[in-house]
């Protein structure tokens, strides 16, 4: 929202105020000021110049050459091409060097071989309204050389206010509540606003019928008749200074009144009105509206209507249709100005997708009191600009509202124990008053506080509302900030944080993988490619921002690996991780979460995917005993459908005790086909919920012997049947209570080894606490261990 | 015999004289003292002597042996120190030659400063909670004093589900379950980091996903200045620096009163006043939604981006780099 720094000085006197103070003022204690635009400004240069002679261009039928006399020695010599030049006038010249709002910097010019010095300037020109038709022509009595910011009704210094800071205030939707503001802020007068008090309420014109009270509680019409010419200069560049386009004075005038009172009115075509008859009533059953943006709206019984005696002519707060809307045929109008149900209006813009200047307004719960003010207004600003229009004296008002009459009980203790800091009870009077809270004092800091009618439609009801009223007036800046006091305490987190944090560290430390946040949306087209199956119901978005893209991850993993091929492109190793979630939907169709760690281990290499997969598995395992859950295991099994990505052949289950904790597998080849990669890929995939609830299993120390170790590797050839684990479980159940440690360290693949088979290498300690170990011993228990490793059907290398 | 045995160790320990470096010395020792050496060779024909010279030759030849060994100590010595002089007095030396690639992961900074918000907050007894993403509209809008056809909810644009739940807009939600789990035990003391969502386009400053830490302190008679004094000491730290914080008037329903608070840094008193979260005092509707009786406690709630933090902790011009998986960006971290 746009507010216009002489607007606001009708209302409030601001004389020895800088517009930075005023905008800091407003930022400080009322609502955020996101910008100040200061007009003449960004005008420097432009003064009043008048046109002392004007000749045909020699060459040019439309334009005119002239000479400006600025109050410098020499006229300019201004090539100029608006039709209304004429000698004697008094004009913006902007000489050359200005720079113009657009970015033009003005220079010497040869315009259709006549040389040109500087602009005889139009308003669009000078940024200050839409007109583009002719030049602008100044009041005679200005004195050439007078720079444009010293004219009167000109410049203007606009201030943008953030439209979310003021959502809870209705009152603040125009020029006057902030006025309101600012002479509480500076102890200043807010001026009386001038109103056509001779009006009365009556009988005259179209008859109104509320068929709706709840929608419409109060709706007031004034007739008049006028003819729709264009407003005065200063109106209509008000208007485009707050952001809306000037068309008529009829239009302009009611814009104008919402945008200084902050209550809508909408001006209709009294002619064109059916019957003569105004009716707000529910839209009927496939009832449509051609709105002014010549959109056909389809409405539901839940849309309020403003119909004529005929049809409908206006969507009630929204905007009106092209039925009875206000033209240059115009000779009688019928004003409307009425109170709107804003929870009612704003359903309808929500579904109907349209939001207007005055729905923003009604849907904030205006004041009713406005809806007469504004017809009173609307009409002494007429009879200010256009003495010829006739207004009806009398206006007729249906229904009746008012804000609810609130009084809230407020305690002077209860004031400073939330702001922290000490406001005297005067000064909680004394500020609440200041903006037009009626204050009673009760006694012993007590106080009962009256709500004024524009802050009661929803924005103030309970103290606390009144705590922010004196934090904010007073300055939040006099609470101190002290330092934190509170009981001692022992700070928690929550588990799964944890252990996510300690995998966090685990990976992206000696594993060295790359930490990665991914979307929780992924697009159809990538789930489709991996294969996943289509006939298992996601969790979906109503509102995608994309078409395609409404589905909610099932697993981290699709969008892990949709970017592998990008990744490989960089670099020819990848290691990379994402903790994230993924979204369910459950028996009853509501969405639940899942949280996962994804590991993906990718090369650009040719290698055996076992190898990557083993390289993988000890990574597991770093990452495993980091979370003390005990001993892991890796159990061979075929993937899920809901996990196509993975190799049907080389995946397998990785448990804690007897809980699946996770997945461990290569990338399927038809998946890295379809993801463009060459080269090989495995993940891990571990169910955190899963994993929080195996038992933490500190590790069990064994004492440390003084007597030396015996070490020895073995080596074994056996059938891919016969696991590495399991050849590892018999070692230790054959072996002596002085093997120590069983490591298994290497596989090899290849000839003269025959397919189906592996070696794998194990490292083995024996050690005793209480003696050196002979080498007899060693070598007994060593045979052992062969022979139990061979019935198993493997063979010594 | 005798006559080559001195000639032998007058030759001897001529070469050894001559040697010019350990190595060649090495050689010498070798060719001398070792097992087919000249000196060995030379004893193993003492079987050749009559059996009464055989013992004072033997000495002799020891005696050559002790002479020559110690003539050999005594050079490679000197080829010691030259050598450790030498090593010494080497300046051919360059740190900056390449170095073989460094192997380490690298975390999200997005990880990076949530472990800090979080360890400060530790240090201040606030308990770490974490929330669903997936929340309902209850949680997320009504019991936030967000009532549906309420302009309030116009100011963040919500994704929402298919099966009627949104993707939460805030942090904000978790306040309610905090609350509720601790059954209105005071004091609550508790931050949520937490990934959040609004359907809004993406630019070099909105994303449709980010992250928020939600942070809430209840207690009886908390105040606006115990919520200054805990957010200029939690900045202080953040940022590396005291800095001095200001409160703005502004509107956010599920706090009155409601602030947006600003940052500059204490050492420079004219600089620019820096926008970064919006906190408040929790709104009472909100604390009986939690369970929290609002005649008898009270408290404040603030969100603070982490994208944000960190996107000017490191002078980051792009949200979009957050989520984008580019190596490139998370390697530098």
């Amino acid at each position: 929202m746009y507010l216009s720094f002489n607007w606001l000085a009708d209302h409030v006197d601001l004389s020895g105020l800088t517009p930075a103070e005023v905008g800091e003022a407003m930022t400080m204690r009322t609502a955020l000021v996101e910008g100040i635009h200061d007009q003449a400004a960004a005008l420097e240069g432009v003064m009043v110049g008048e046109v002392s002679s004007c000749e045909k261009h020699p060459n040019a039928d439309t334009l005119s050459v002239c000479k400006v006399a600025w109050g410098g020695d020499e006229p300019a010599r201004v090539v100029c091409g608006a039709p209304n030049v004429a000698v004697g006038q008094k004009i913006f010249y902007a000489p050359v060097g200005t720079r113009l709002p657009n970015g033009v910097k003005l220079r010497k010019a040869k315009i259709r071989g006549e040389p040109s010095e500087g602009m005889i300037c139009a308003e669009d020109e000078l940024g200050l309204g839409p007109e583009h038709d002719g030049i602008l022509v100044l009041d005679p009595g200005l004195a050439p050389g007078t720079p444009l910011a010293d004219v009167p009704g000109y410049a203007d210094v606009i201030f943008e206010v953030d439209n979310k800071s003021v959502t809870h205030r209705p009152d603040l939707w125009g020029h006057r509540g902030f006025a309101r503001e600012l002479a509480a802020v500076f102890g200043r007068e807010l001026l009386p606003l001038a109103l056509a008090d001779d009006l009365v309420a009556g009988d005259h014109g179209p008859s109104i019928t509320l068929e709706d009270p709840a929608g419409c509680p109060l709706y007031a019409g004034l007739c008049l008749e006028d003819q729709p010419h264009a407003a005065p200069d200063w109106m209509r560049f008000r208007l485009a200074a707050c952001g809306m386009r000037p068309i008529d004075h009829l239009v302009d005038l009611s814009n104008y009144v919402m945008l200084e009172l902050g209550q809508p009115t909408h001006p209709f075509d009294r002619d064109l009105l059916g019957g003569d008859a105004i009716v707000v009533r529910r839209a009927e059953a496939g009832e449509t509206l051609v709105t002014l943006d010549d959109e056909t709206r389809k409405l539901q019984r839940e849309d309020l209507v403003i119909a004529d005696g005929e049809q409908g002519v206006a969507l009630a707060g929204i905007m009106g249709s092209a039925a009875a809307e206000v033209s240059g045929a115009t000779r009688r109008v019928f004003l409307e100005s009425a109170s709107f149900d804003g929870p009612g209006v704003r359903r309808s813009s929500s579904r109907l997708g349209l939001r207007t200047e005055a729905l923003a307004r009604f849907e904030k719960c205006l004041d009713p009191a406005l809806v007469e003010e504004a017809v009173r207004r609307y009409a002494h600003l007429l009879r200010r600009i256009s003495p010829e229009a006739r207004v009806e004296t009398t206006f007729r008002v249906a229904g009746a509202a008012a804000a609810p009459e609130t009084r809230v009980a407020l305690d002077g203790d209860m004031v400073r124990a939330r702001l922290g800091t000490d406001v005297a009870d005067e000064t909680i009077a004394a500020t609440l008053a200041s903006i037009g809270f009626g204050v009673t004092s009760t006694g012993s800091s007590g106080f009962e506080v009256a709500v004024p009618s524009w802050r009661a439609t929803r924005d103030v009801s309970i103290p606390e509302d009144l705590v922010e009223e004196v934090g904010r007036l007073v300055g939040y800046d006099v609470i101190p900030t002290p330092d934190p006091t509170g009981p001692l305490r022992l700070s928690g987190k929550d588990s799964l944080a944890v252990t996510e944090d300690a995998l966090r560290d685990r990976l992206a430390g000696s594993d060295a993988y790359m930490e990665v946040v991914g979307y929780s949306m992924v697009p159809d087209g990538v789930l489709g490619r991996l294969g996943f199956p289509a006939d298992i119901a996601l969790a979906r978005l109503r509102n995608p921002l994309q078409k395609g893209a409404s589905a909610l991850r099932p697993a981290v993993v699709p969008g892990v690996i949709a970017r592998l091929e990008v990744w490989l492109r960089a670099d020819a190793d990848v290691r990379v991780f994402e903790l994230g979630r993924g979204y369910h939907l459950d028996a009853q169709g509501d969405v639940s979460e899942s949280r996962e760690l994804v590991v993906l281990r990718a090369t650009a290499a040719t290698v055996d995917s076992r190898e990557l997969v083993r390289e993988l598995r000890g990574t597991a395992d770093d990452a495993l005993a980091v979370l003390a859950r005990g001993a892991c295991r890796y159990v061979t099994g075929s993937p899920s459908p809901t996990e196509p990505w993975l190799h049907p052949r080389r995946t397998a289950s990785v448990l804690l005790g007897d809980q699946v904790v996770g997945r461990i597998g290569a990338i399927a080849p038809q998946t890295l086909a379809a993801l463009d990669v060459t080269g090989q890929a495995a993940l891990l995939v571990l169910d955190l919920a899963a994993l929080e609830a195996c038992p933490v299993v500190p590790p069990a120390y064994r004492p440390v012997s003084r007597f030396p170790p015996a070490r020895m590797d073995l080596a074994f050839i056996a059938p891919y049947e016969l696991t590495t684990a399991e050849i590892e479980a018999a070692m230790r159940a054959g072996g002596p209570k002085t093997l120590v440690e069983v490591q298994p360290f290497d596989v090899y693949r290849g000839k003269p080894l025959e397919e189906t088979e592996r070696s794998v290498a194990f490292h083995l300690v024996f050690q005793a606490g209480d003696r050196t170990l002979k080498d007899s011993e060693v070598n007994k228990a060593r045979d052992k261990i062969v022979r139990t490793v061979e019935q198993l059907g493997a063979r010594l290398r | 015999m005798k006559a080559r045995l001195a000639a032998l160790s007058a030759e001897a320990l001529a070469r050894i004289a001559a040697v010019e470096d350990a190595a060649a010395l090495e050689q010498v020792e070798q060719t001398l003292l070792g097992r087919k050496g000249e000196l060995s060779t030379l004893m193993r024909g003492i079987g050749d002597l009559p059996p009464e010279e055989r013992g004072p030759f033997g000495q002799a030849v020891n005696a050559a042996k002790q002479a020559l060994a110690e003539a050999l100590e005594e050079r490679r010595g000197e080829f010691a120190e030259v050598a450790l002089r030498a090593e010494l007095g080497d300046v051919r030396f360059d740190p900056s030659e390449p170095a073989p690639p460094s192997v380490r992961g690298h975390l999200h900074p997005i990880t990076l400063v949530r472990r800090e918000v979080e360890r400060i907050f530790t240090g201040l007894g606030f308990d770490i909670e974490d929330g669903p993403e997936v929340e309902s509209e209850a949680y997320n809008f009504d019991m936030l004093n967000i009532p549906a056809h309420h302009p309030a909810r116009d100011m963040q644009d919500t994704f929402w589900l298919e099966s009627g739940q949104v993707l939460r807009t805030h942090t904000s939600c978790v306040q309610l379950r905090a609350m509720q789990e601790r059954e209105g035990r005071l004091p609550i003391r508790v931050i949520a980091p937490g990934r959040v969502f609004r359907n809004e386009q993406q630019d070099a400053t909105h994303e449709h996903t980010f992250h928020q830490v939600e942070g809430l302190m209840i207690d009886r008679g908390v105040s606006v200045a115990d919520m200054k004094g805990v957010l200029a000491m939690f900045l202080s730290r953040l940022f590396g620096a005291a800095v001095e914080i200001r409160l703005r008037p502004s509107y956010f329903p599920f706090v009155e009163p409601g602030f947006e608070l600003d940052m500059r840094r204490a050492d420079d008193p004219g600089g620019e006043w820096i926008e970064l979260m919006g906190c408040g005092l929790v709104h009472p509707h909100v604390l009986r939604a939690g369970g929290v009786d609002p005649e008898e406690a009270s408290g404040f709630a603030f969100g603070i981006g982490l994208d944000r933090v960190v996107m000017m902790r490191y002078g980051i011009d792009d949200i979009r780099w957050m989520m984008s998986g580019d190596p490139r960006f998370l390697r530098q971290f």
